[in-house]
């Protein structure tokens, strides 16, 4: 009997276990009625059109190709420009073909271009002309730029960023412990290192590549001014983003971590054969608060300023992959906008999905 | 994408303003004249699209082609006067007006402007009251569709989202008209302007000169970069919650966050299946 009783009371947990989706899924549709009844004021035409638009691109492609913005703007390249140039007597012809024959030519001189780009020389009919071709893009190089005057060694390059010379040897040394060894590689050995010529910049430029696109680059500037004045205003030391780890550190950040930039320089390994150049900055770390996950309750990602442990670190350029936009939020925290550019909106991607319901209510 | 411009559509004069008589007559005029260009503009675009004309396709081959009108790019003020429909109803489906801001998910008949125009071409006189009370019930004025006339042409599809428009101008501007009244509510618009006026450039991002409320005129071009930094701002703005705020202010960062997420989007030059189907949660 006590044993039909445990069954039955076990039974009924799982029942309600079961139900409870249920009940929470009528309860928001409830309070989702609620909200449309008594706090709407969506009620025009732009929000619903919205609802389009996903089947508008199953059946026409991109939305971005179909925007006004085209339109709005051929009122000042074909009305306002057209009439400019036209004698203003029946201008309305003239406005008419100025912009046709721009156009014809433009055309003319794209397909060319687009014609040259695919094999070697091309032959323009008519004319007997040749075009040369164009080499295909290439990706560009990170470059360093704004020599630095007085920073040929590494005491020097302390002495200007206000550094204690053994916390920089040391880092330095951490950086030349973890990279592989080959040729080129800088000896790790202080006494060795010192003597070694170093340059110090102030700007680097990075290729970051544009969103769907394969030979489009942005160049993003990094720069770093030390202590100086940037243009009469205070010193800039821009950040970076730094691909270090895995995705397992820092989750949502798929492994970048924001740094501020201290320091770029090139440090040549004279003492090898090979007198390879090493192309190095010197960064702070920023801590990402929350595990570098979204916070919840308010959405973005916000890092920090370290407050214990080593906080600098070496990394090689090439590691870094960009600039990251942030809002300061507080004292020394920063809020990461992954919503500034379409790249990072599609790298930095909240693994959270969001059900439209529980969206609005949870 | 090539350019063309084909006719310069004439300015109508403005209503005087002198009886509700003249000005409908004159109302009615303009209609009529701006269908009479239309119908213009679009004739050799009706008989090629009957007959089609011999065209060079691009490997070199001549095809009979058949051109057809797919696309009319305008906004939707425009829109609805040349199709001939209330200015506050979708151009694609026949969406009762009170229900604009309902269920995403709930699926509406499509406008089929065709039938309108059959149905408004060969009445009874005894049907007229009916179908003009239909014609009501929808919004749809008789017979003012520019594009009913061309062939092999749905003139629902030619109706386009539009970035520019229907979010920047018109959803964006509403969203800050909301997020006004939220920071008003609690207080927080000048945290909201202290981080308005902190934000850093960006690459491709033109940072905004004035203060937020002194701005008072936005350009396409401003209100993207708004979006694209909106939700960061608010978050610096909303940072600090007491136990009462916690609640509006997670939601109100979320409705934001989920706006700006769908915009951006709708930005993608190409789409799978997935993004499509964030799209939709977005909603």
């Amino acid at each position: 009997m006590a044993d039909q009783c445990a069954k039955e009371v076990h039974y009924r947990i799982f029942a309600n276990c079961r139900r409870l989706p249920d009940q929470q899924r009528v309860e928001r549709s409830d309070r989702r009625a609620y909200f449309q009844l008594h706090e709407n004021h969506f009620n025009f035409m732009k929000m619903y059109y919205l609802t389009h638009f996903a089947s508008h691109v199953r059946r026409f492609g991109s939305i971005s190709i179909y925007s006004t913005g085209i339109g709005e703007l051929a009122h000042k390249d074909q009305i306002n420009d057209g009439y400019r140039r036209s004698n203003k007597n029946e201008a309305a012809r003239e406005i008419l073909s100025h912009y046709r024959h721009q156009h014809a030519l433009g055309i003319r001189l794209r397909s060319i271009e687009a014609l040259s780009k695919v094999g070697g020389v091309i032959v323009v009919e008519d004319s007997g002309m040749e075009m040369p071709t164009v080499p295909n893009r290439r990706t560009p190089d990170r470059v360093l730029k704004g020599h630095m005057k007085n920073t040929s060694t590494l005491t020097e390059l302390c002495t200007a960023l206000d550094i204690h010379y053994s916390n920089m040897m040391e880092e330095i040394l951490c950086f030349i412990r973890h990279t592989a060894a080959d040729d080129g590689q800088l000896p790790a050995d202080a006494a060795e290192l010192r003597l070694l010529p170093i340059e110090g910049f102030a700007q680097l430029q990075i290729p970051v590549p544009d969103f769907q696109e394969t030979d489009w680059f942005q160049i993003h500037r990094a720069r770093c001014t030390e202590q100086k004045a940037f243009r009469n205003r205070i010193s800039r030391n821009h950040l970076v983003w730094v691909q270090i780890g895995g995705e397992a550190n820092y989750r949502d950040l798929q492994g970048r971590v924001v740094l501020r930039l201290l320091a770029l320089f090139k440090i040549r390994n004279i003492l090898s054969e090979a007198a390879a150049v090493h192309r190095l900055a010197l960064v702070r770390i920023l801590d990402p608060i929350n595990g570098g996950r979204f916070h919840i309750p308010s959405g973005p990602i916000r890092v920090g300023n370290q407050i214990n442990g080593r906080d600098m670190q070496i990394v090689s350029i090439g590691a870094v992959i960009g600039q990251p936009q942030v809002i300061p939020s507080g004292k020394k925290q920063w809020i990461v906008d992954h919503r500034i550019d379409l790249r990072i909106f599609n790298e930095i991607y909240s693994i959270i999905q969001f059900n439209s319901v529980e969206y609005l209510f949870c | 994408m090539p350019i063309l411009v084909l006719a310069l559509l004439p300015v109508p004069p403005k209503f005087n303003g002198q009886s509700a008589c003249a000005n409908e007559a004159q109302r009615q005029t303009n209609a009529d004249v701006l269908r009479a260009v239309f119908d213009l503009v679009l004739v050799p675009l009706k008989q090629i699209a009957r007959e089609g004309t011999v065209m060079d396709c691009a490997e070199g081959k001549t095809r009979l082609c058949f051109p057809i009108l797919s696309a009319w790019i305008m906004d939707h003020a425009e829109h609805a006067a040349l199709q001939g429909i209330g200015s506050t109803l979708c151009p694609k489906c026949e969406v009762p007006g009170e229900e604009l801001g309902g269920d995403p998910r709930q699926i509406y008949e499509t406008c089929d402007y065709i039938l309108y125009r059959e149905k408004a071409l060969r009445h009874e006189p005894a049907e007229a009251a009916g179908i003009a009370e239909s014609f009501q019930w929808l919004g749809v004025k008789i017979g003012n569709n520019g594009f009913t006339g061309v062939d092999r042409v749905s003139p629902t599809d030619l109706h386009k989202p539009d970035l520019l428009h229907h979010i920047y101008l018109g959803l964006f501007k509403h969203m800050m008209e909301w997020v006004e009244g939220v920071l008003k509510k609690h207080k927080q618009q000048q945290a909201f302007d202290d981080a308005w006026k902190e934000i850093p450039p960006y690459p491709g991002f033109r940072v905004p000169k004035k203060a937020y409320h002194e701005i008072t005129q936005w350009q396409g071009q401003e209100k993207r970069n708004l979006g694209r930094c909106i939700s960061a701002i608010l978050a610096s703005a909303l940072r600090n919650p007491d136990s009462s705020q916690y609640q509006d202010f997670k939601r109100a960062l979320k409705s934001v966050s989920a706006l700006a997420d769908f915009t951006l989007m709708a930005q993608y030059r190409s789409h799978t299946p997935d993004t499509l189907s964030y799209m939709e949660s977005y909603l």
